[in-house]
């Protein structure tokens, strides 16, 4: 299936469908998607904190709403003028997003869009699920988690999101009620052949095949039972000691976190393994979400069926707990969280919103640079008063009478007619 | 004026706060005196300038360094009286503040004091690793191997930090075994949680009073790599003694930039200003202003 001409392509994920290979895709290859009349807008691989903002109504602590859903606003508007011949945004974070949220997205991007809902077997995904919200704060194990989440497929108590992402079937016919049967694709990923997702993406934006090619390097890979385990165990510390949320992101989320998966898993690491129960019943899911996207009557891409073939399903198993850990494993995670620390120093001044530690940390690198405190010093100080000369300006102002109103109307002509 | 007390050593207590110490800072015959505290215990005084309030060190040593070899039950035992000693001498020390500096390197100056004193840590040396020590030293190399900054003061500090908890958090020659060691390792947790909870300020290793465990197979034992990783921001949060005032400075004119901008911002949302205004909008007023 390729879409007409003028359309706008949302993918809305969900989560841990691929998302991530197709926005690095769609990135690295957009001067030469550009060249064939597709568009990417944004400027980075992800908008994910502008596609919060929009879709979810908050963005992660330290960081400002209206400035990044201002962000979504003009990637908009920037690919209205760009008038390309089809347009994509892709972002996992637009499967979350309420009705009115929903209805928000669909009139901004305009009556010719198209969503794209990307789906794997949710026995492949659930484990993955798990070690991804472990690098957001969760302590729960995951056999625990387990028993929470696929026995209660309407909706678990330990990770709400799980089944607002994963209940692909209501996913679907959610976007589906919005934008019409006929304006919403499933994609369904060969689990057998890795380049059945671009490939599927490249008919629909009706490109030339190879033009989604992935980079090469490996993206946001699974932690290993071995890691996920020191994440699980900082998680409590971090919790009981009661650190800010924002430091959490900042510094274990985007730091430790991705220190750990910037090394090469170790083969000898045991993968996050789930237990038959568990997978027989993530099957059972699978199979009724199936028949229900067949029987919505939107358009199908790939093969339903392989979203409840036991073929697909990982190797059963309980991991052995462990209680330690490899040093390369935790030096992954130290350098990580020092890296995203030295970032700090960078930005002339901490965030507004920065946690304890992050400020803790600009200020310490910061002070070892004294001409760069200098320079902070006088363009802060020089800001400030141009904003406060603003607000003294506005407060002094008050409503514009008549002849502001003729002025600036007479600026405008005048600059209309050159003069 | 804002005096300095330092009960005089014991053992895991201001090992470091002796006679001769004492000798070295300039001027100590009129600015230091020693007095003995209610519980016959001997505290030096001294005016210390800098110093906010009048206030008590007391700085602490590793577990391990200072508690007698005995059955788990009287060590255990032994370590949970020591913390009942140290919060008694909280309680009956009349100052404004007591601060209880959990480990890191000892005092050599009277600045190093006053940081000491201040809550702030002093930088540790780069620990020298021996042959026996392979889990810190690949530790080590691989974290320093994987920063992005090299030769960064702080990124160094921060590796340090690390390294020496898991010094103290590995035991090469455990006369103990895991079970044992779990139970010591409560009760310091027991001891820290007391001295938090003693109204003192706390600063330093939280993992200072951990009685430590054996690695297996090279790999480090994980609460010991939780603590590590732990001490990595919390020593963050104390290691600014060398910030200077102009840093809070910048950090309070951009909270006040960001503060003055959002009203700036709610103002033009309230109200937009008229070079914002679409034309169709500013005749609309004309006509209405009429």
């Amino acid at each position: 299936m390729r879409l007409p001409d003028g359309s706008v392509a949302l993918h809305i994920g969900p989560h841990k469908t691929g998302t991530t290979t197709m926005q690095a895709a769609l990135w690295a290859n957009r001067h030469l998607l550009a060249e064939q009349g597709v568009d990417y807008p944004g400027v980075r691989r992800h908008e994910m904190d502008a596609t919060m903002a929009v879709a979810l109504g908050k963005v992660d602590p330290g960081k400002k709403l209206a400035a990044h859903r201002d962000h979504w606003y003009s990637l908009v508007e920037q690919m209205q003028a760009r008038e390309a011949r089809l347009s994509v945004f892709s972002s996992e974070f637009y499967c979350e997003a309420d009705a009115a949220r929903r209805r928000e997205v669909l009139e901004r991007l305009g009556p010719h869009t198209y969503v794209i809902v990307t789906l794997r077997p949710i026995v492949r995904l659930i484990a993955s699920q798990w070690q991804q919200y472990t690098q957001n704060q969760l302590t729960i194990p995951y056999l625990e988690w387990l028993r929470d989440v696929v026995n209660n497929p309407e909706g678990s108590s330990l990770s709400p999101s799980f089944w607002r992402r994963h209940r692909h079937d209501l996913l679907v016919r959610r976007w589906a009620a919005d934008v019409g049967t006929d304006r919403l694709v499933v994609v369904v990923a060969d689990e057998r052949d890795h380049r059945s997702l671009p490939e599927a993406f490249e008919e629909l934006l009706g490109v030339a095949p190879g033009s989604l090619e992935a980079p090469k390097e490996r993206l946001n890979r699974s932690l290993t039972f071995d890691e996920v385990t020191l994440m699980l165990e900082f998680n409590k510390r971090h919790r009981d000691v009661g650190w800010d949320q924002a430091d959490y992101n900042r510094f274990i989320r985007f730091g430790a976190a991705r220190g750990v998966q910037a090394r090469p898993a170790n083969p000898l690491d045991q993968p996050v393994l789930t237990p038959q129960w568990a997978i027989d019943r993530a099957l059972e899911i699978g199979e009724m979400m199936a028949a229900d996207i067949a029987a919505s009557g939107v358009t199908v891409v790939g093969s339903l069926a392989q979203l409840y073939d036991p073929a697909f399903a990982p190797p059963a198993g309980e991991n052995t707990p462990i209680g330690t850990v490899r040093p390369d494993v935790l030096a992954g995670f130290a350098s990580g969280l020092i890296n995203r620390m030295d970032d700090v120093r960078n930005t002339p001044s901490p965030r507004p919103a920065a946690g304890a530690v992050e400020r803790a940390a600009w200020a310490r690198r910061r002070s070892s640079e004294p001409e760069l405190i200098a320079d902070d010093l006088q363009r802060l100080e020089s800001r400030l008063q141009q904003l406060r000369e603003a607000l003294a300006q506005r407060a002094a102002e008050g409503q514009p009478g008549r002849s502001r109103v003729l002025m600036e109307l007479t600026r405008r002509l005048r600059r209309r007619l050159g003069r | 004026m804002p005096i300095l007390s330092v009960p005089a050593g014991y053992p895991g207590v201001n090992s470091f706060a002796t006679q001769t110490w004492w000798q070295t800072l300039p001027g100590h015959g009129s600015r230091v005196s020693e007095e003995v505290l209610e519980q016959g215990v001997a505290c030096w005084t001294v005016d210390l300038e800098g110093l906010a309030d009048r206030t008590t060190l007391v700085l602490v040593s590793a577990v391990a360094e200072w508690l007698p070899r005995a059955p788990v039950a009287d060590m255990v035992a032994e370590l949970l009286t020591w913390g009942s000693r140290l919060c008694d001498l909280v309680a009956a020390t009349e100052v404004d503040r007591v601060q209880i500096v959990l480990g890191g390197p000892e005092p050599r100056d009277e600045t190093e004091l006053l940081a000491l004193a201040s809550g702030f840590r002093l930088p540790q040396p780069s620990p020298t690793l021996t042959d026996s020590e392979g889990p810190l030293r690949d530790f080590m190399n691989a974290t320093l191997a994987s920063l992005s900054a090299t030769g960064q003061a702080a990124s160094q500090t921060a590796v340090n930090d690390a390294v020496h908890v898991l010094r103290r958090g590995i035991d090469p020659t455990p006369a103990l075994d895991v079970a044992e060691a779990e139970q010591l390792r409560a009760a310091g947790r027991e001891v820290v949680a007391a001295l938090v909870a003693s109204g003192a300020s706390v600063s330093g290793a939280k993992d200072l009073l951990q009685w430590p465990l054996p690695s297996v197979d090279g790999a480090i034992p994980m609460p010991v790599a939780v603590d590590a990783m732990a001490e990595i921001l919390q020593s963050e949060l104390e290691g600014a003694s060398e910030t200077a005032a102009d840093v809070e400075r910048v950090a309070q004119l951009a909270a006040d930039v960001a503060a003055h901008r959002e009203r700036l911002a709610a103002l033009d949302e309230k109200d937009p200003p008229l070079a914002a205004l679409p034309g169709r909008e500013l005749l609309a007023r004309l006509w209405r202003i009429r």
